[in-house]
């Protein structure tokens, strides 16, 4: 079996660290949009990084999500990226960004429901033949549980991933956030989803927040702190039931502490999965056989 | 027409034309043959880098530096180098850098450094691997090179000896503005014809210098003694005038002398002037929610 | 319809007025959206606190972005004109 692999987002403000720890550091993750609009000097600099260490090309615009199509001018420009830079896979979100010419700003959850899973799988249909190939999805954080939903979030992405046979990306900060804030158990939502098609997983930290009225108080996700021991004991119960190789990477966007400390978070992210691991049962097994 | 029975002026212009057409060819047919698929180098070695940059000084000058920040090296107003006190040249994280420490185990001045420092066994390691990866002219390169810069020449210099010949037959011996021109046309030829890298290094160069342009705009707010990766970057991509001496004061001693310098760090700098990291704008998705 | 549901929620999130007018009364903004009587239901029992609270969060999102939108055009712009990069 491939063994599990550990890496980080790529931000230029951490060139120079991440440069230097490569041989830490398993995969990088490129946020698309970031480079949709770069000169050709940079999407080469981009093919360079991606001969020395795997890329991910992480998308966030196209709104796969939404019950509108999804745009062919987006994913054809996304399609040149990925073309260009010859990054190991893609993703995107479970998300819609807008409606119509309004742009929301950033990811919010569609309504779960059949005719978002059927417009979901459509998109993603589209969007693997522009582009040549399917992306993991990526379940997203909310702080408002959206309305005329039939489907739990988990069903609903089960059911995404089934009618158009896309990885998930799993990120576990979301989920967590998510579990926190509109109170349901996280554990269980991994039970309920096919972990067997999850290709990558993101980590992330956050903070908490106020309501607007201070009456209650929310989890963000923002990406600007440090990944907390919640997140890593989730990471330790995929590993422990998930039997594919994982991809585990660290979402810093802002407010970047010295390369040392996300490099021991790196670190933090390899002992929980061989923690993991060691519950596995099918790991267990293949040692055994192997031994 | 014939281009030699053109009165003195227009045929100035007619030769400058010329010369531009020649020296474009040049450069064209250079980039074909220098052209090629990026290689895989070694993205952590920065030193590698610098001497792709600027040749062995560059690569010694960085490495001093980042050595200096590290506390390993200190260096006085009069660019006089030494080890700080208990400094093992073990501490080294390469070759390279093993070598630099070796190299001031006493005091010493820099400018030797430059001099006697191109035999370091790293730099020529540095060298060949370049050559290896044709990011540097090889053999090959050179002799490719040498071809192209002859013909340039001697389609230049041909044009004007004979534009000459037929000046002074005809009894005209204004021609001193032409021979200077073809002198000009000629230099340009050999600097066109023949840079430190060859088409393919330029292009390998500037997509690694773009990973790192935001860290140039970042490098004021970063501090000596907290930042040595991101200022040894820099120093190798950039160069050392991209290092700000408000964020680096040591840095003013690996550059020229200027006339009056008063140094902000007293006699002798070391890193220590504290540390720490400015904050970026964020390149990420920025997660759900802000 | 679906679409409808989206227009009314992407709405919400951009647009102050129009959540102070549906937080009154959620209902009559839902018909004015064009949404069927269930979905008009469900949109009126959004907690207001969330739609608030993730409102203020897509704002901020979107002046992030306007503000480094500006900084990337001024340095393609720039580019351009040096033919730099």
């Amino acid at each position: 079996m491939n063994k599990d692999r550990v890496g980080l987002g790529w931000r230029p403000e951490l060139a120079a660290g991440i440069f230097s720890a490569l041989d830490k550091i398993d995969i990088l993750e490129v946020v698309g949009d970031n480079y949709l609009e770069a000169s050709r000097k940079q999407r080469l600099a981009l093919k360079l990084l991606s001969r020395e260490v795997p890329l991910h090309i992480h998308s966030i615009d196209l709104g796969m999500a939404g019950s509108a199509e999804v745009s062919t001018k987006r994913v054809d420009r996304l399609a040149r990226l990925i073309n260009d830079v010859e990054p190991e896979a893609w993703s995107e979100h479970l998300a819609f960004v807008r409606a119509g010419e309004l742009e929301i700003g950033h990811l919010a959850a569609a309504p779960r429901n059949e005719l978002s899973v059927a417009g979901s799988a459509r998109n993603l249909k589209k969007a693997a033949q522009i582009i040549g190939s399917l992306p993991l999805m990526e379940n997203i954080a909310t702080l408002l549980q959206p309305p005329c939903s039939t489907l739990s979030e988990q069903r609903w992405i089960s059911d995404i991933a089934a009618a158009s046979d896309c990885g998930i990306l799993l990120d576990l900060h979301n989920l967590y956030a998510n579990a926190i804030n509109f109170s349901f158990d996280p554990l269980q939502f991994l039970a309920e989803i096919p972990l067997e098609r999850v290709g990558c997983i993101h980590i992330a930290g956050g903070r908490w927040i106020d309501s607007p009225d201070g009456s209650k108080q929310y989890l963000l996700d923002d990406h600007l702190h440090e990944v907390t021991d919640p997140i890593y004991e989730l990471l330790a119960e995929v590993a422990a039931r998930a039997t594919q190789p994982l991809t585990v990477i660290l979402e810093r966007d802002g407010a970047y502490p010295p390369m040392d400390v996300l490099l021991h978070e790196l670190e933090r992210t390899r002992v929980a999965l061989t923690a993991g691991r060691r519950r596995n049962p099918t790991m267990q097994q293949a040692l055994a056989h192997a031994g | 027409m014939n281009p030699f029975d053109l009165r003195g002026p227009e045929f100035l212009l007619f030769y400058v034309l010329f010369a531009t057409v020649v020296l474009v060819a040049l450069s064209m047919l250079r980039r074909v043959r220098e052209s090629g698929p990026l290689p895989s180098l070694d993205l952590q070695d920065p030193y590698l880098f610098a001497f792709l940059n600027g040749g062995a000084k560059a690569a010694v000058r960085v490495c001093t530096v980042a050595l200096v920040d590290r506390g390993l090296l200190e260096i006085s107003d009069k660019r006089e180098v030494r080890p700080h006190k208990g400094m093992k040249p073990e501490a080294g994280q390469n070759q390279l850098e093993t070598e630099v420490l070796r190299y001031f185990s006493g005091p010493r001045e820099l400018k030797k450094l430059y001099e006697e420092g191109k035999y370091f066994s790293a730099l020529s390691k540095y060298e060949q691997t370049l050559r290896m990866y044709r990011l540097l002219p090889d053999d090959d390169v050179k002799r490719a090179r040498r071809k192209l810069i002859a013909f340039a020449i001697m389609a230049l210099l041909g044009v004007a000896v004979i534009k000459i010949f037929v000046a002074l037959g005809r009894g005209h011996t204004n021609i001193g503005f032409l021979i200077f021109l073809g002198l000009i046309v000629t230099l340009l030829a050999v600097k066109i014809g023949n840079p430190a890298r060859t088409k393919l290094g330029d292009a390998y160069f500037s997509s690694v210098r773009s990973l790192f342009s935001d860290l140039r705009g970042r490098i004021k707010s970063l501090h000596s003694g907290g930042a040595t990766k991101e200022l040894v970057w820099v120093a190798a991509l950039f160069g050392l005038a991209s290092v700000p001496e408000t964020s680096f004061p040591f840095v003013q001693y690996f550059k020229p002398p200027k006339g009056s310098g008063s140094s902000s760090c007293g006699s002798s700098c070391g890193s220590g002037c504290g540390s720490g990291c400015g904050g970026g704008c964020g390149g990420g998705c920025g997660g759900c929610g802000s | 319809m679906q679409a409808d549901v989206e227009r009314l929620l992407a709405q919400l999130f951009v647009d102050g007025e129009l959540r102070e007018r549906f937080l009154l009364n959620p209902t009559q903004i839902a018909v004015e959206f064009g949404l069927s009587p269930a979905e008009c239901e469900a949109v009126a029992k959004m907690p207001t606190q969330d739609l608030l609270a993730a409102s203020r969060s897509y704002e901020r999102k979107r002046q992030g972005k306007q503000r480094s939108g500006r900084l990337a055009g001024l340095k393609r712009w720039t580019r351009r004109l040096f033919h730099t990069n």
